[in-house]
């Protein structure tokens, strides 16, 4: 049963009383009646280097559930950004398939993608706002390309700037904004077209605990009260921890381990996991995130 | 040295500065609009492009160095023909601003180019993801993002062109250049040698503090 909640002329889906989200390595049964935000099946991309052929995703089978915050744990080099351009088709896999909310995004045509590109909003590391547009300007963007109405792209801008509390920086060019506006800013422009996933690639490095918690916060209220599916990709162990509902750990190209983050954390079954658990073992660092927890 | 007298400093610098602001004025933006256009053909085919086509890519920046690499003079002379055919004659001003607007387009097409390769790649992927088509891509990010640096090299691009309209006397053009070589230089007149070096170092500086405003008032980095 899916409830449709009205912001506007856009719908946001929640499902209703969804059981625990899981996120699972076998490749889905296409038969299955829970359908995925996202599944990912034998996934690959090798690339041609100097000592021969790299194989930066070997093979990533991954489902994951509509509704929950999953993440994506990856060491440098572990195949993090080659995952998240083959996800969103930057950049053509060798093999396997990508379906976003049901859909092959492998073999749709490239007007096709681009309708259904407004179905997944991303959050890249850097932003990448427009400098030569404003805040308004630049959450207005996705709906221009929507071919959404001016007068609608106009209320839907005024709501979400009013929904990250931002309502005064409207006509601001980001460049006159603080690192914290300027992620709203890039969360609304994710989230304009209404979609049902967002992507967030690398949200918190470079940022200080104190910015980090709150843009994690605003992640979880996203997904409470826009009801869409969170997708997070970085390495960070503590980041992740504190606010994925079901954690996967990518490791030289391939998924090793997925289930529920405390699981995973708790009791890693694989060396490649423990080893990214390892650093984070002392006890500064596990005193810091039970003061994360707490925070909870 | 009679005849050279009666021939007046002022009326001799006006007349050359107007045929100079004409050149310039016609072929600057001409060169700019071409320029920017085949400047944008370029940005997109390139291989990380947004269209990226290997063979459009290499024919066009092809034809952009050798056009490049043909001295401006032997340029004139290879177009003469184009020329006659454009404007019915091969001589005077009209006739200068044909080989300028040509022979400036591959230059502002470079230029243009390197303006809008500025824009971070990472923001056209941030646009690629919202479903954005190449042409919206071109228009509404690579345009306004690199407006500053696109005025900054039109500005550059108009003090060249001034510098090619010196040439356009080979084909009667008139203009500054022209008239230093003849007067200031062939007949020996400092006085016209001077005035033309004066206005055109107040033109040079002119465009280039109006370039800068410009290029300032739309830089919101
Ligand atoms: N375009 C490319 N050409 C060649 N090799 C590549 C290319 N892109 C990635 N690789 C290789 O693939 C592997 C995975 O790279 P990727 O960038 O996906 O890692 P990552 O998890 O994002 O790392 P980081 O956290 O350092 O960003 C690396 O060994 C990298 O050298
Ligand atoms: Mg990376």
């Amino acid at each position: 049963m899916r409830k449709a909640t009205s912001v506007s002329q856009f719908q946001v889906f929640e499902d209703e009383g969804a059981e625990t989200p899981a996120a699972t390595l076998s490749a889905p049964d296409i038969q299955t009646s829970r359908p995925f935000a996202i599944s990912l099946r034998g996934l690959s991309k090798s690339y041609r280097d100097g000592m021969g052929i790299h194989h930066a995703l070997d093979g990533v089978n991954l489902s994951l559930e509509k509704g929950a915050i999953h993440g994506i744990l990856g060491a440098s080099g572990a195949g993090k950004t080659t995952l998240l351009r083959c996800l969103l088709r930057l950049e053509r896999a060798d093999a396997g398939e990508v379906l976003i909310e049901g859909c092959n995004w492998n073999t749709l045509s490239d007007m096709q993608l681009r309708r259904e590109r407004h179905r997944v909003g991303v959050i890249f590391q850097h932003l990448h706002l427009l400098a030569s547009r404003t805040a308004a300007e630049n959450i207005s963007l996705p709906l221009e390309i929507a071919g959404i109405r001016k007068r609608d792209r106009e209320a839907r801008v005024a709501e979400l700037l009013e929904w990250f509390g931002i309502s005064d920086k409207g006509s601001e060019y980001p460049a006159k904004l603080s690192g914290g506006q300027r992620q709203r800013v890039a969360l609304a422009r994710a989230l304009a077209t209404a979609p049902a996933i967002l992507l967030a690639d690398e949200p918190t490095s470079a940022l200080d605990t104190e910015t980090k918690l709150s843009v994690l916060n605003v992640l979880r209220r996203i997904r409470d009260e826009f009801g869409v599916t969170v997708l997070i990709i970085t390495h960070d162990l503590q980041a992740a921890e504190y606010v994925c509902d079901t954690l996967s750990i990518l490791s030289s190209g391939r998924i090793v381990e997925s289930g529920p983050t405390a699981e995973v954390i708790d009791s890693p079954q694989t060396d490649e996991a423990r080893r990214l658990f390892a650093p984070s073992s002392s006890p500064e660092e596990r005193s810091a995130k039970a003061s994360l927890r707490g925070d909870l | 040295m009679d005849y050279q007298a009666t021939s007046n400093l002022l009326p001799l610098l006006q007349k050359g500065t107007l045929e100079t602001l004409l050149m310039v004025g016609i072929a600057a933006p001409g060169c700019a609009i071409s320029g920017l256009f085949l400047g944008l053909l370029l940005t997109a085919t390139q291989p990380q492009g947004v269209a990226p086509s290997r063979v459009f890519y290499q024919a066009l920046s092809a034809f952009t160095n050798i056009s490049r690499s043909v001295p401006f003079l032997i340029l004139i002379v290879l177009l003469l023909p184009v020329t006659r055919l454009l404007v019915g004659t091969s001589i005077g001003t009209w006739a200068a601003i044909v080989p300028l607007v040509l022979g400036g387009m591959p230059y502002a097409a470079r230029l243009a180019e390197a303006a809008l390769l500025e824009v971070e790649p990472g923001l056209i992927q941030a646009v690629v993801v919202m479903g954005a088509s190449a042409p919206e891509i071109l228009l509404k990010v690579y345009l306004p993002e690199a407006l500053s640096g696109l005025l900054r090299a039109f500005t550059v691009l108009s003090i060249t062109m001034i510098n090619f309209s010196a040439m356009a006397g080979a084909v009667g053009g008139g203009g500054l250049g022209d008239l230093a070589i003849r007067y200031g230089y062939q007949r020996f007149r400092i006085d016209v040698l001077a005035g033309t070096v004066l206005i055109l170092i107040v033109l040079v500086q002119v465009i280039q503090f109006g370039g800068n405003y410009f290029a300032k008032r739309f830089y919101r980095r």
